[in-house]
């Protein structure tokens, strides 16, 4: 692999940095701002980490965007009865976890495409969601504890700064440190080869896309920690964005396989983008304009770097 | 009309067609008995453009024929039905004719009618029976088939190529297939017929073409010669020499298999593998050795029957308790089966060996200082060539992917391997390193099953030898004293036998 195709995307990122360091000396580049793009990226990155495991599968998972929503809002509904911070967490999570087992193992099992089976998903979640909601913001009863696992500092760093480090850190740790990544990685390259080399398919897909929606209500728990309120569709747009990210990530540092310093690196591209078009005054649409067109010029300086020797 | 002189192609050192010459005649079939790897397909490939041959000469009506792509090839006047039926399964047999051609329109939408109408009227012409309007997924095999030869006549065709068009049709079928194809010889086109059925070539063709190693070894009027003639001429007269040392003392048996039927309406296959032994499977393409392997294998989801590997029996299907078994693998399609080709050298070699590289005995986590030295002496044992770990496999030459495929298996606990096609595609020098580690494994206490289409493989490789023909064991016998002819006698021996339907699988 050559510098340019490794690190290209790296280098991207720090050329936009300087550029809007250029343009904005005075509001962009203080170190204050720079701390609050970690902020405002580490959801993103923790749905867009949660991605990378069924991108390493090369399946994708839809539903990522509804099981945000969802998280909220049945943690919070959980906090009107009665329940406990912990408790509430944990069920949270496991309910996430669960939906990414359910649709990794028909998609393992029945071969379902797991484009189809987990755009169903997500639309069952995001309607279960509204079902439970009524279709109301939820922003009674959350423990302040709570909250605080969405705001604040810990040693001057936002926590949600750290919640996505440790993220990034047990997403690499499982991708290439263990049996279970390595093997996700060897039925993304090749399902029928893992398979003969006895690779257990089922059982790697099905933690896959656990993982994947683990991440997305962890993801979800903080959402609503950090807003006080939880919205039946507050996580849906972390979707497009998240894979827009973890498509990114794939550009970098690994020969086109899904990454989570990649994703992490993809993630960050989005952020930077956002926050310095917003402080020169730039409208929302034209940043989404822009977003597409850094993705569509990562891949093809990707694909130039590939072939040319 | 169409002559073939001094043809020659290699392939890197390997002279994959080694002098063919061929004579085809306006009005007749002309049949190529295939024996496997015997140059048919690359021959077929010169003829229809894909390759470009090394040497010597084809003419065409008299004129010199060179063509440099399909195109050419297809201008020319030639048709080529391949094996593997491609139709578009929703399309309906009308549709799928015109496929690759320009639509006839109609103020620029598609004339569906008169699409219909040209279709019919090639079939009509033809005499076939054909429901136009049935999308073709519908169809039985044999109409298939009809669909793709008339596909080929939609414009006019002089010399049409069938590759062993009857190899998954029943006896009737085939036979109707027949009656087309003396049809079509009858209106003065050439046709060319790959078939490894014997018995079908005297009812169906008028001259022959046999081709071994690549050169043509005998060819003439089929009226002149006999089924016994067309066998010695395929198997060539020669010794073997040098038949690998039999072990008449047989070990505990490895894998018995009884009743057992590698896929739903194959017939059931009894087996039983004994320690030391090296195990060749032969057969024709098609005739499930490739099919059985998998299901071995635990690969086959819908096998049934008894198999025990080393007295413990084993789920029909599964490939989790092949593996604490030890049990090894190496599937025939190294490409799409075998390697993850864009990952490197490390993963692909690392991955059936994860355990062994852990950090910890109990965690699941991977030490890669751990797998890269074991990936290193891995490789090196297997002398494979390399450049640094990260390269992609894909970089690596055949030879050394085949090695890794073998190799990568923890050899210390491999107590059975079973390898298809070990090596296809390979230089001479890892084709013996890979016969090598074949013996190595048998002589520690394991046992090895290869399916070959390389029948010098076959008789220098294994102890043992079984034929394997339409999915039944029609031959089993120690490697002594047995020769080309009876192999080929084994193999062609059940006329009238048609190899059943051709099931999902390699084959």
């Amino acid at each position: 692999m050559t510098f340019l195709s490794r690190f290209g995307t790296l280098v991207g990122l720090v050329a936009i940095i300087a550029l809007f360091s250029a343009l904005s000396p005075d509001s962009f580049a203080k170190p204050s701002n720079l701390v609050n793009i970690t902020q405002q990226m580490s959801l993103l990155a923790i749905v867009a980490l949660g991605a990378t495991f069924v991108m390493a599968l090369s399946e994708f998972d839809l539903s990522v965007g509804a099981v945000v929503s969802m998280a909220g809002i049945v943690s919070v509904t959980l906090f009107g009865l009665g329940w406990g911070i912990i408790p509430a967490i944990l069920v949270t999570l496991a309910l996430g976890f669960c939906v990414g087992c359910v649709s990794g193992f028909l998609i393992a099992t029945w071969r379902m495409p797991s484009f189809i089976m987990t755009l169903a998903m997500g639309t069952i979640v995001g309607g279960a969601t509204f079902w439970i909601s009524d279709g109301a913001t939820l922003f009674s009863n959350i423990p302040a504890a709570f909250r605080d696992l969405g705001r604040g500092y810990l040693l001057g760093i936002p926590v949600l700064t750290l919640w996505a480090v440790a993220a990034t850190l047990f997403a690499l740790l499982v991708l290439d440190h263990t049996e279970l990544g390595r093997r996700m990685l060897a039925i993304g390259g090749n399902r029928e080869a893992a398979r003969l080399t006895g690779v257990p398919v089922v059982r790697s897909t099905v933690w896959a896309f656990g993982l994947c929606t683990l991440f997305a209500a962890a993801a979800g728990l903080l959402l609503a920690a950090r807003l006080g309120s939880a919205h039946p569709t507050g996580g849906n747009g972390f979707l497009l964005q998240a894979y827009a990210a973890a498509f990114l990530g794939m550009t970098a540092f690994r020969d086109g396989q899904a990454n989570a310093a990649g994703t992490l690196l993809g993630a960050a591209i989005i952020a930077v983008v956002a926050n310095g078009l917003t402080i020169l005054g730039v409208p929302n649409y034209l940043q989404d304009i822009f977003t597409g067109l850094i993705i569509i010029g990562a891949v093809l300086v990707r694909n130039i770097a590939r072939t040319s020797p | 009309m169409l002559e073939i002189e001094g043809l020659t192609k290699r392939f890197g050192g390997v002279a994959a067609l080694d002098g063919v010459r061929m004579r085809v005649s306006a009005g007749r079939v002309h049949v190529l008995p295939e024996e496997n790897g015997a140059g048919k397909s690359t021959l077929l490939k010169c003829l229809s453009g894909v390759h470009r041959p090394d040497g010597g000469a084809m003419r065409l009506g008299g004129e010199r024929f060179a063509p440099h792509d399909p195109r050419e090839a297809e201008r020319a006047g030639l048709r080529f039905v391949h094996q593997e039926i491609n139709l578009v399964p929703g399309f309906t047999a009308y549709e799928n004719a015109f496929v690759g051609r320009p639509y006839p329109r109609r103020r620029g939408l598609i004339a569906w009618r008169a699409m219909r109408a040209r279709f019919a009227e090639v079939r009509d012409r033809h005499g076939l029976d054909l429901d136009l309007d049935m999308p073709v997924g519908r169809l039985s095999v044999a109409k298939c088939q009809i669909v793709e030869i008339l596909r080929a006549l939609m414009d006019e065709a002089r010399i049409l190529v069938l590759d062993e068009p009857t190899a998954s049709l029943s006896q009737s079928e085939a036979a109707m297939l027949h009656r087309v194809v003396r049809r079509l010889a009858g209106e003065g086109r050439a046709i060319i017929y790959v078939s490894h059925r014997l018995d079908e070539i005297f009812e169906v063709a008028d001259d022959y073409t046999v081709l071994r190693n690549g050169r043509t070894v005998g060819e003439g009027s089929l009226k002149s010669t006999t089924r016994e003639g067309i066998v010695s001429l395929m198997a060539g007269e020669e010794i073997v020499d040098a038949a690998p040392e039999v072990h008449h003392r047989r070990g505990t048996p490895v894998l018995e298999l009884s009743g057992f039927r590698p896929a739903p309406s194959r017939p059931l296959v009894d087996i039983t593998a004994y320690q030391g032994e090296v195990i060749g499977l032969y057969g024709v393409v098609g005739s499930g050795r490739s099919t059985f392997l998998k299901a071995a294998w635990g690969a086959k989801p819908n096998a049934s029957g008894r198999i025990a590997v080393n007295g413990n029996a084993m789920p029909p299907a599964g490939i989790a308790a092949r593996l604490a078994a030890g049990v090894a693998y190496v599937p025939e399609d190294r490409r799409n089966s075998g390697l993850i080709m864009q990952h490197s050298v490390l993963d692909n070699v690392v991955l059936p060996r994860l355990e062994t590289c852990r950090a910890a005995k109990p965690l699941p986590l991977i030490s890669w200082r751990k797998a890269r030295a074991g990936a290193r002496t891995v490789l090196a044992r297997l002398n494979v060539r390399y450049r640094r770990l990260d390269h992609r496999v894909s970089t690596l030459s055949g030879g050394n992917q085949q090695k890794i495929m073998m190799g990568r298996w923890p050899a210390e606990t491999t107590r059975l391997l079973l390898a298809d096609e070990p090596t296809r595609g390979v230089d001479v020098r890892s084709k013996a390193e890979i016969h090598g580690m074949c013996r190595r494994l048998a002589e520690g206490g394991a046992a090895v099953i290869f399916v070959t289409s390389d029948m010098e493989e076959l008789l220098a490789l294994a102890t043992r030898i079984l034929v394997m023909a339409g999915g039944s064991i029609v031959l089993d016998t120690p490697n002594r004293n047995v020769t080309r002819q009876s192999i080929l006698d084994a193999v062609f021996s059940r006329p009238g036998s048609t190899p059943t339907e051709a099931l999902g699988g390699a084959e």
